[in-house]
């Protein structure tokens, strides 16, 4: 019950209005009857004076009058004088008689009066009111039944509409009520109409947008479409591109699709494209014969232009020359809008998943670019990238990580050495063991990746893994010496799976490790250097799986690689006049030969004088003496290696059974080739290269001369 | 039966309050005097005017004066002696005009004076009277009123119109 409502209101005023006017009848009728019924005795009783005077007849006869008029039962006395002041209970009259006139004064007898008027009063009026209640009580009936029944029937039926059923009212009667449930009837058709059509475009614009495209399902709504405007069929031209239209014909039984070049449509849908707004005919000459042969009469048709860009057509058509209403015409409009939003954000999303698709790949070029730009410097850690994020992913994997991190691990991974694009050559390459200095630089490649990094706004990468992964569990790395799980879980795994695949690789200054051997020195450090955690869950897949090749060979000419590693190399550790390896590759030219031949023995050996040789016949002559010395060293003593350690000064390095006299012999002989002076001294120290180096320089101190000469 | 009584006296009391008619009841002490209101009746002078003329006579003066303590009386027709000795004993009636000669003696007409309160029903009651009395210039208007109302006139009377006495 909603007591705002008018009826409730309603109900209550009649209600007041009939008890009010009851009470009113009553007490306004005992009023008026009450008073008049004692000015009709006054009146009654002046006739009644009148009478009996007439009757009297003479002044004479004015005791018999008296007489008479005291025995009626409304008059208490009779005077003949006039009263001092008259009450309203007096009558004073003037009588004519044929012998005279007489003044008489009558009393009446106020009491009795109004008693009596009082008493029919109160009757007349309680009459009155049960007349009027009866009335009322007619009245109330016929209102209810007439008025408040029917309002409140429809007030029900229509908080039922209100809580949401919309089902339809009985429909009673030809009067006002009746026209009213008729009309609410008609408003429920209506909405529903329009509810349906709504649904019907909501549909259209959900199905399109996912991207089903012209399905089963697009026929079916689109049948509903033909059933509600009362059309035979539709024609939908999609563009697919400049020049090709995908035409679907949709009949309430049948469906079918062509593929159709702008130049090949004939009849209504160039017509429509040529014009390129609204069409309405019914004029055969404009179809074509197809059209006419599908029995079409009518058509209703437009572009389906979206943002000034046409996309197609869509054409209702009819098989009786009867046009649509106004309001179809808007619903088919309507549909036709939603069909060409719909293509055209379809549209738009291939043209974004392209976009995206393009732009993920050309991150993902860009960033290996990146690693194949440090692999490229730094051909032994070629596939190290690669390997360390498929380890790092795997072990992320393990750990149960969620997707999106361990993508982030993964790309971290991917470009954890990034910022070794910032070190020196000198020290990145070189093949020696690294100075305390030298380290100390190697050390900021962490901060340099993330400092690299961090502008790209490459939300899918761990920025800490990368910038962390050389932290280590007991706060011995760097670069903030982080302890324990301060470290990022991301950087805990890359260190793992960074010191694995280190270890487990060659490098230029010694050989790979076993993975076993490699697994064990890292579980030995786990809790040490690195996560137990991570090391635990790192173990069977560092032990069991191998990664991918990926897609680096596809991107990398292995030749080309080969010989820009092979001239680097060369650059780096070479001496560019003789070819032979540098001072600072003496490491790595001892380490060669061992691994060439197993035990070796090497020699020291120095061009006699070269200096006056430069100074007498030019630094040409010297540089050719030493070409010659180097080539004739490779030709007759065929060494495992050799090193210009200075200036004149050469180290070689040959097979430990080679004879020392065969070597004199050999190096006299070059001597008389070249004609110049060489002095050969074996080599003591070459277990261990730091004396080596020490011997080479004391042997460089000593014979000053055959430098400087 | 009551309630039914109750009801009709209620719906009487109704009637009354909104029922006024127009109304002029005369008396005279001679009938031949009623022949000039009759003629206007006749032609239907006060229906048309919406004026009810009710007319009473007595056969003689004495008992035209008694008949004078019914207030319903507002206009008597009598000779002079009555007529003063009206006025002279009861200042509510008023000597209007004369309106008849027969036999030497003249006749007056007398009006009480809530009636003259009412100009318009005077004036249209007056109007009637002098209608009536040029009606009966006509003899056939005579002889109707003999024939129908049995009025006989007088031999040698003479109506006037009211024009003062």
């Amino acid at each position: 019950m909603r007591l705002k409502d008018k009826y409730w209101l309603l109900t209550l005023a009649i209600f007041a209005a009939f008890v009010l006017t009851g009470i009113a009848g009553y007490f306004v009728t005992f009023y008026l009857a009450s008073n008049n019924l004692k000015r009709q005795a006054i009146l009654n009783v002046e006739k009644y004076v009148e009478v009996v005077a007439v009757s009297t007849g003479s002044v004479s006869k004015k005791e018999e009058l008296k007489a008479v008029l005291e025995k009626s039962p409304l008059i208490s006395h009779v005077t003949f004088s006039p009263p001092k002041k008259l009450s309203s209970y007096q009558i004073t009259k003037t009588l004519i008689f044929p012998d005279g006139s007489l003044n008489v004064t009558i009393n009446l007898d106020k009491d009795r009066i109004e008693k009596s008027a009082s008493s029919i009063a109160q009757k007349v009026s309680l009459s009155i009111l049960a007349v009027l209640l009866f009335i009322q009580l007619f009245i109330a009936i016929f209102l209810k039944k007439l008025y408040l029944n029917p309002l409140n029937r429809i007030r029900k039926d229509v908080d039922l509409i209100q809580s949401g059923e919309l089902k339809k009212i009985p429909e009673k009667g030809e009067d006002e009520f009746g026209r009213i449930r008729k009309s609410i009837n008609q408003m429920i058709d209506s909405i529903k109409e329009r509810d349906e059509r709504a649904e019907l475009i909501s549909n259209f614009i959900q199905l399109l947008t996912v991207g089903k495209g012209f399905n089963g399902e697009f026929v079916e709504l689109m049948r509903k479409a033909l059933k509600i405007t009362e059309t035979d069929g539709v024609l939908i031209g999609i563009l697919s591109d400049e020049e090709l239209f995908n035409v679907k014909v949709i009949t309430p039984d049948n469906h079918f699709s062509l593929k159709k070049k702008r130049g090949e449509l004939v009849g209504i849908e160039p017509y429509i494209l040529e014009l390129n707004r609204e069409i309405e005919t019914s004029k055969e000459s404009l179809f074509s014969e197809a059209e006419r042969e599908l029995g079409i009469r009518y058509v209703f048709g437009m572009p389906l232009n979206v943002l000034s860009q046409n996309l197609g057509y869509v054409i209702f058509f009819r098989k009786k020359k009867q046009p649509l209403s106004e309001e179809v015409k808007d619903f088919v409009k309507n549909i036709a809008k939603s069909i060409g939003i719909s293509v055209k954000i379809k549209n738009l999303i291939t043209e974004l998943e392209d976009k995206l698709k393009r732009e993920k790949r050309f991150t993902q070029s860009v960033i290996k670019s990146f690693i194949r730009g440090i692999e490229v410097r730094d051909s032994y850690t070629r596939g190290h990238s690669e390997r360390v994020a498929y380890y790092s992913k795997r072990i992320a994997q393990e750990l149960g990580l969620p997707k999106s991190k361990i993508s982030k691990v993964y790309m971290a991974a991917l470009l954890h050495d990034i910022g070794k694009i910032g070190i020196p050559d000198s020290i990145l390459l070189k093949p020696a063991k690294l100075t305390e200095e030298e380290y100390e630089i190697i050390k900021i490649h962490p901060l340099l990746s993330y400092e690299i990094l961090k502008s790209l706004e490459l939300s899918e990468i761990s920025f800490e893994g990368i910038k962390y992964h050389h932290e280590r569990w007991n706060g011995s790395g760097y670069p903030e010496g982080l302890k324990g799980r301060d470290i990022p879980l991301e950087a805990r795994i890359i260190a793992v799976a960074d010191t694995f695949d280190a270890m487990t690789s060659d490098r230029i200054y010694r050989k790979k490790m076993d993975r076993k051997e490699a697994l064990k020195e890292i579980r030995s450090l786990a809790g040490k250097l690195f996560d137990p955690e991570v090391v635990e869950a790192a173990v069977p897949i560092l032990l069991n799986e191998l990664p991918p090749d990926g897609e680096r060979e596809k991107s990398l000419n292995e030749e080309i690689v080969l010989e820009i590693e092979k001239r680097r190399l060369d650059y780096f550790l070479r001496d560019h006049l003789t070819g032979a390896f540098n001072r600072s590759a003496l490491e790595y030219a001892l380490s060669l030969s061992k691994e060439k031949g197993g035990e070796v023995r090497g020699f020291s050996i120095d061009i006699v004088k070269l200096r006056e040789i430069n100074i007498e016949k030019g630094w040409k002559e010297g540089d050719r003496i030493l070409q010659t010395f180097v080539k004739l060293l490779k030709e007759r003593v065929t060494p495992l290696a050799i090193v210009r350690y200075s200036g004149d000064n050469f180290a070689f390095f040959v097979p430990a059974d080679m004879e020392k006299e065969e070597i004199k012999r050999k190096i006299e002989e070059i001597e008389k080739e070249m004609g110049v002076k060489l002095e050969l001294r074996e080599l003591q120290n070459l277990e261990d290269v730091e004396r080596l180096k020490s011997e080479l320089t004391q042997l460089e101190l000593i014979h000053p001369h055959s430098s400087q000469l | 039966m009551k309630k039914l009584l109750y009801f009709l006296l209620s719906l009487s009391i109704f009637t009354v309050f909104s029922c006024n008619q127009s109304k002029v009841d005369v008396i005279t002490s001679e009938k031949f005097l009623l022949s000039p209101i009759r003629a206007a009746e006749f032609f239907s002078f006060y229906s048309k005017r919406g004026l009810n003329v009710c007319v009473d006579a007595v056969d003689s003066p004495k008992k035209l004066i008694r008949f004078l303590n019914f207030s319903t009386y507002n206009v008597v027709l009598t000779d002079k002696k009555t007529a003063d000795f009206i006025t002279s004993n009861l200042n509510s009636w008023v000597k209007l005009c004369k309106i008849a000669r027969w036999r030497g003696d003249f006749y007056y007409l007398l009006v009480r004076n809530s009636l003259l309160k009412e100009q318009k029903l005077v004036i249209a009651f007056l109007k009637g009277w002098n209608f009536g009395v040029d009606c009966l210039k006509d003899p056939a208007v005579v002889r109707v009123l003999e024939e129908r109302d049995g009025i006989f006139l007088p031999k040698n009377v003479k109506f006037f119109s009211c024009k003062g006495w």
